[in-house]
């Protein structure tokens, strides 16, 4: 019995698959790294933003210009992350970490939301805010899919809206739980317009009349 | 038509079991873990078959070499012929050719060709001529044949089929290894006209070639290819002769050689060139044939699975390749499964999508290289490093019109093997489809 090989062809097997698998670690880790990175930082802007806020509201012109403007870049990083966390969790073998950055990614993202709804009261904006509560499992892919790919076909073209994904009764997460009860969201694929409840999927044009994006 | 051995109702169940058995844990661990965690075990699989064959390239790597005679026994070369009009002549004085300092026998068996092949034959000088007075099939007739043959070996032969003329001058010193119960050769397609045809002939370079050899280095090749194998024919006297009604006659009968502890060599410096396929059909009918033959003959001969007497067959080889069978027509149903899943999804999402107005726009950046790719690419480039060792041992050259063939072999042809091979395993599992038919070797 050709033993010699057989051994040979594990070790080599193991030796390949060891060394590659050590490579997609290094490669995950560094785009994991990259995201917490840019999570940190927008975190940073968006508490920046709340500091300004208790000092600086009586210069509003400036305030409020740099405010928008601020919210306006960090929303749209903030979306970009959002894909690219959703495209690391579906391609990825690293799940712990894909929590972790997540988990920041959603007080981020609740920081930013509640900065912005603070901002329009302050600086009188005229935006909508827009909160989508999606499904991370497998219970709502139609309607969450039909809303996701609405809203972001929409923020493309349409300025008069800021939207924000928080996913349905995260399992290892109860900040979102918070904003579940205050807007009495029961199910996943809900919109909260402006604090008013959408729990199912309409046209476009009434997404777009509703959001003054015509 | 002929009738065709089916399995019984309790081997298609044990087939059918091991198939549910290996789907179900593909479809469990696929709810337990990423998806990339199913394509780096089959990666692991694919580059741990492919190491295997180049380890042993490494370790064997004089095997298959010509190795000339230093007695020449007298040959008999038999041929079944059933409308084979085009093709008989070309293969008759293909074998007329062949060097080899006694005079080599032809027994030619008309199986009641009805195309004009008889009075063909009838005309043609130097050869013997049995008429069959009905239709028989490939297999009664090579072994109505045999039985009247009285030379030490014997070359049972495709009518379709053409050797090289040093073909015996390259094998016959195999049997100078009194153990050798059979030498098979090279089996390279006659001609190469069309894309198929090239693909065919860079996997016929590969399987037939190298992969035989090394499998028969470890005394583990189990087939005897139709197109050119020479036996001792004492073993016919001992296994008994070819199984009528045999989708693959010639793989029962390397494994029939096998239960019997015979050693079956390959010689891939030797070379007979044979028709293949030359449309998708044909090609499709061909590997259904080579597949529902290949797991009726697996299946009922399962006893060589562990099998002390042929070690690395029964131990590693044999349950090796089985598996590897389902798994892949397990993978392919697993794979089928949830992607339709995905699509009716998908195609769901969309029409609502549409008809509440929405518009379709292309976003590049969404297209994501899933980290999961680095296996296939290590994969696939140890897969092409094992093609271009197997062309390069087997002499072949690959000419740069071939380049669009090596890279459709690689990529794409798999895909369909396997779809083919997985509906001919079915047909066997539920023991329907067509009677026997052979399209080409």
């Amino acid at each position: 019995m050709a033993k010699s090989v057989y051994l040979a062809t594990v070790i080599a097997t193991i030796a390949i698959v060891v060394m590659l698998l050590l490579w997609v670690q290094t490669a995950e880790e560094n785009k994991i790294g990259q995201m917490n990175v840019e999570i940190k930082q927008i975190s940073l802007e968006s508490q920046l933003q709340s500091a300004y806020e208790d000092f600086d509201t009586n210069n509003k012109l400036v305030y409020c210009t740099v405010i928008e403007q601020n919210i306006k870049n960090t929303s749209t990083r903030l979306s970009e992350l959002e894909k690219d966390l959703q495209s690391y969790k579906s391609n990825s073998f690293n799940s712990p970490d894909f929590y972790y950055a997540k988990r920041s990614y959603l007080i981020t993202s609740m920081i930013l939301f509640r900065n912005f709804e603070k901002a329009k009261i302050s600086c009188d904006l005229n935006t909508h805010t827009v909160l989508f509560f999606y499904s991370e499992d497998k219970s709502c892919e139609v309607e969450c899919g039909v809303m996701g790919a609405q809203l972001n076909e929409l923020s493309k073209t349409c300025k008069s809206f800021r939207d924000f994904h928080f996913p349905f009764n995260w399992p290892t997460y109860d900040f979102t739980k918070i904003l579940e009860v205050k807007y009495d969201v029961n199910k996943a694929g809900t919109l909260v317009i402006d604090g008013n409840i959408l729990d199912k999927v309409v046209s476009m044009d009434f997404l777009k009349k509703k959001l003054d994006c015509n | 038509m002929h009738e065709t051995l089916k399995l019984g109702l309790k081997d298609r169940a044990l087939l059918f079991i091991l198939f549910a058995l290996i789907l179900i844990i593909l479809i469990f661990v696929s709810f337990c873990v990423s998806n990339n965690y199913l394509v780096l075990g089959f990666n692991v699989l694919f580059i741990f078959t492919t190491f295997f064959y180049l380890m042993l390239f490494l370790n064997k790597h004089n095997a298959g070499k010509a190795k000339p005679p230093t007695k020449f026994p007298l040959i008999t070369v038999v041929i079944p012929c059933f409308n084979s009009k085009n093709t008989i002549l070309e293969c008759i004085n293909s074998i007329k050719r062949i060097k080899y300092p006694k005079k080599v026998n032809i027994l030619v068996v008309d199986d009641c060709s009805t195309d004009g092949s008889r009075e063909i034959l009838r005309k043609i000088k130097g050869i013997e001529l049995l008429e069959l007075e009905k239709n028989c099939g490939r297999s009664v007739a090579v072994n109505t044949a045999l039985k009247q043959v009285k030379t030490e070996f014997v070359i049972p032969i495709d009518s379709d089929s053409y050797p090289e003329s040093d073909i015996l001058m390259k094998t016959m010193g195999y049997f100078d290894d009194a153990s050798v119960a059979s030498v098979s050769c090279l089996v390279l397609p006659d001609k190469r006209d069309s894309l198929l045809r090239k693909i065919q002939t860079l996997e016929y370079a590969v399987s037939f070639g190298l992969m035989s050899t090394l499998l028969s280095s470890i005394n583990s090749s189990y087939v005897v290819p139709g197109p050119f194998t020479i036996f001792r024919k004492k073993v016919f006297d001992i296994v008994g002769y070819y199984e009528a009604g045999n989708m693959a006659e010639d793989t029962e009968f390397g494994l029939r050689m096998k239960n019997h502890s015979m050693k079956l060599m390959n010689c891939h410096e030797a070379v007979v060139y044979t028709d293949v396929p030359n449309n998708i059909h044909s090609l499709f009918i061909q590997r259904n044939r080579w597949c529902r033959g290949g797991t009726f003959n697996f299946i009922r001969y399962r006893k060589l699975l562990f099998n002390k007497k042929n070690p690395d067959f029964g131990f590693f080889v044999m349950p090796f390749l089985f598996i590897l069978q389902i798994f892949v027509v397990a993978v392919l149903a697993r794979l089928v499964l949830f992607m339709s899943y995905d699509l009716f999804v998908f195609l769901q999402v969309m029409f609502r999508y549409l008809s509440l107005g929405g518009i379709i726009s292309f976003d590049m950046a969404a297209i994501v290289i899933p980290p999961s790719l680095i296996f296939f690419v290590a994969a696939y480039t140890l897969l092409t490093m094992y093609f271009l060792v197997c062309f390069w041992e087997v002499k072949y050259k690959l000419k740069l019109d071939e380049l669009l063939a090596f890279v459709i072999l690689i990529f794409i042809y798999p895909y369909f093997v396997s779809f083919t091979y997985s509906q001919g395993y079915f047909k066997e599992i539920f023991g329907v489809g067509e009677a026997w038919r052979r399209v080409s070797t």
